[in-house]
């Protein structure tokens, strides 16, 4: 389906509806959930000096009226205390999947965010036959993948700050889907922490996958996790030696539960490491997932006594029992 | 066997109109009622479920390279693709949410297939591949006793020269074909795990005793036997269940009747793990520690790896002691070779070990 050419074919039906008459505002009530996470103040400045540019679209629901299209317009103006608001009241006969695709196609340029994305095929596919829902949701570019659909659908589950973060492009869609299944308190407490110490969309994914593991292997919920001295440590120090470092203290705390045999062989490699001696201008790096055994040395020098202090450090290395070891790991 | 699924019983077979008559729809349609299926391809199976059984078209050569991976020894293999998926239901297992569909799949003009196949074993010796599985996409023996295609098989290599079949199973429906001329060019092999995993991991498939019970019958029968012990998984005990199964293997089998065994530890591609633990939450198969290999799947860290393998080696060699089966590691690094067995043969060398391995079986008697 093309929404361009849809929406023209919606737009007919407004263009043959009656002209703009003034209905009550108390009358009209909001439909369906057009949009979540928007501020607004710039469009509240434009309809007090310019007044409403564009009338609401409407569809009557006996004595009062389905709102269509308008929903942060009918919002501002209620704020200003109008009795009433201009609107476009479509033909009697239009059906509810007709004017939710003109609302659609109303909003098509516009975009929507993630939240409103997730609220609206929830709204679509619980109020519209399978397949008219699905036709419709080409004007949110799901038609064609029903993953992104089902992350829509159980995202649109998420408390509101949850749907903040998600509008804010905090969480994407795939983490908000997942978020939205655990029990409220494992995901107030994520979420909390999410707000406290802003990870990276990246780095709150690990943090998903860490607890997640970790709740299913040791059979606890992800908040008894999140409330370990570890972790309230870190966030008690998120104030003082700032987000990141309490973030990455608190997700690395994650990654050792998660992982014990790795944590215990990467102490290993770095108690080798430091049995070596290196001086601070000579590095050694190692694969850190173990798969290669490949190792780098990396220098910085600023003088000849330097290069040469290193050259024979690094001469000496060969021979050294510690990276004689690590050379060995795995094939004793 | 054990299980409802396993054996494909309950299955509605839904027949492409063309493949009416065939030897594999009178095969099938003894068991099963056929209801005529309007022709389809492979974008169309995730429309099925796990009880059709559709015979389709396939397109394209039955004669494939093991889809090999990158930075890791290959057995080079070479696979006789004769049809997609498994009832079997092991919850390891990839193969449902790779291929997108639960529907079993047989190819209804698999006598092409035949006919390729034929005319492969009648080229030169260096122009062609020495070993060939079925049991790649699917268990190579879950439907057979309904649709006879391992008879032919079994035949058409008991015929050819310097070329062995090897037939993968986790079932143990071996008994129909035990009768067969096979010249020691058919390998029965069985997939093997530790007690646990088999008993709770692979539910649908024959318990280890009767999966060793039939290589019994089948090394009686003078066909040599191959065991995969693929994925060694890591659990409470694995490396007593291991040893365990390594001891039965011992009681069934004479070392000199195991043609080969191959060690993998698990591992799969990163997408899979949800799909996998939304249709069995209860298995803890992923709570191991994974890093994402050089092939972009996710797999235990080495030393861990090694660890498996180097206990599964030792153990092997005390169940079957002097035998000359190659044990060999699928899909594995050039490192953890050294550090296993102290060689990388690498993926030409690994080959060349499991061809030598194959020739000196065939020509064995009956």
């Amino acid at each position: 389906m093309n929404p361009r050419r849809c929406i023209l074919e919606s737009l007919r039906i407004v263009i043959i509806s009656p002209t703009v008459r003034e209905v009550d505002t108390a009358a009209v009530r909001p439909w369906w959930p057009s949009s979540f996470g928007r501020p607004l103040d710039r469009l509240a400045d434009s309809i007090k000096s310019l007044g409403l540019i564009r009338p609401l679209i409407v569809l009557a629901d006996g004595a009062a009226f389905k709102l269509v299209c308008g929903r942060l317009r009918l919002a501002v103006l209620a704020g200003l205390e109008r009795g009433t608001v201009p609107a476009r009241v479509l033909p009697p006969e239009t059906s509810a999947a007709q004017a939710l695709e003109i609302a659609l196609a109303d909003n098509y340029e516009r975009g929507w965010n993630q939240a409103e994305l997730a609220l609206l095929w929830k709204f679509l596919s619980e109020n519209l036959p399978g397949e008219e829902a699905l036709r419709l949701s080409s004007y949110l570019d799901l038609a064609k993948s029903p993953k992104i659909r089902a992350w829509a659908l159980a995202a649109a589950g998420l408390p509101e700050k949850g749907l903040t973060a998600l509008a804010d492009g905090g969480l994407d869609l795939e983490s908000a889907a997942r978020l939205a299944v655990w029990e409220p308190e494992s995901r107030g407490a994520l979420l909390d922490i999410f707000e406290a110490l802003a990870p990276s969309k990246q780095k709150k994914r690990q943090w998903l996958d860490w607890l997640e593991d970790i709740a299913r292997r040791e059979k606890v919920s992800p908040a008894d996790v999140l409330k370990s001295k570890e972790i309230q440590a870190a966030l008690a120090d998120g104030g003082g030696s700032g987000k990141s470092a309490a973030e990455d203290a608190a997700r690395h705390y994650l990654w050792r539960r998660r992982h014990p045999q790795l944590s215990e062989l990467t102490a290993g490699r770095r108690e080798q490491v430091k049995a070596l001696g290196l001086p601070k201008n000579l590095k050694l790096e190692a694969d850190p997932t173990f798969e290669d055994l490949k190792f780098s040395l990396s220098m910085t020098f600023a003088s000849h006594d330097e290069l040469e202090a290193l050259g024979r450090k690094v001469a000496g290395l060969a021979d050294d029992p510690a990276m004689i070891a690590m050379l060995k790991e795995g094939s004793q | 066997m054990s299980g409802p699924s396993g054996d494909g019983g309950g299955l509605r077979l839904r027949l492409e109109r063309e493949f009416a008559g065939t030897e594999l729809a009178r095969n099938l349609e003894r068991t099963f009622e056929a209801e005529p299926l309007e022709p389809i391809g492979p974008a169309d199976y995730g429309r099925y479920g796990r009880r059709d059984l559709l015979v389709t078209r396939h397109k394209g050569s039955f004669i494939k390279p093991c889809p090999a991976t990158l930075n890791y020894n290959c057995c080079n293999l070479t696979i006789f693709h004769f049809g997609l998926g498994c009832t079997i239901g092991c919850r390891y297992c990839i193969l449902e949410a790779y291929l997108g569909t639960e529907a079993l799949v047989l190819f209804g003009n698999v006598e092409e297939g035949l006919l390729e196949l034929t005319e492969t074993l009648a080229k030169p010796s260096g122009a062609r591949p020495k070993r060939f599985c079925t049991g790649e996409f699917t268990d190579s023996l879950l439907l057979d006793k309904r649709s006879g295609l391992a008879e032919s098989l079994v035949r058409i290599f008991a015929e050819g020269r310097e070329a062995v079949l090897e037939l993968k199973t986790k079932t143990d429906h071996i008994d129909h074909l035990l009768h067969l001329e096979h010249g020691g060019r058919t390998v029965f092999s069985f997939s093997v795990n530790s007690p646990s995993i088999c008993a709770g991991e692979e539910k649908g498939a024959a318990p280890l005793k009767a999966r060793l019970a039939a290589a019994r019958r089948a090394a009686e029968k003078g066909f040599p036997v191959g065991l995969h012990f693929d994925p060694l998984i890591i659990h409470p005990g694995w490396e007593d269940g291991y040893a365990e199964t390594c001891r039965m293997i011992g009681e069934y089998l004479d070392g000199a009747e195991v043609a080969w065994i191959s060690l993998g530890c698990f591992r799969y591609l990163p997408s899979l793990k949800s799909v996998m633990l939304a249709r069995h939450p209860d298995t803890s198969i992923y709570d191991g520690e994974f890093i994402v290999g050089g092939d972009g799947k996710m797999r235990y860290p080495r030393p861990l790896r090694t660890r498996m393998y180097r206990h599964l080696a030792g153990e092997l060699r005390r169940a079957l002691p002097g035998s000359q089966a190659v044990i060999y590691m699928c899909m594995e690094s050039p490192r953890v070779w050294l550090d296993v067995f102290g060689r990388d043969p690498a993926t030409e060398g690994l080959a060349a070990m499991l061809d030598e391995r194959a020739l000196s079986l065939a020509g064995r008697s009956s």
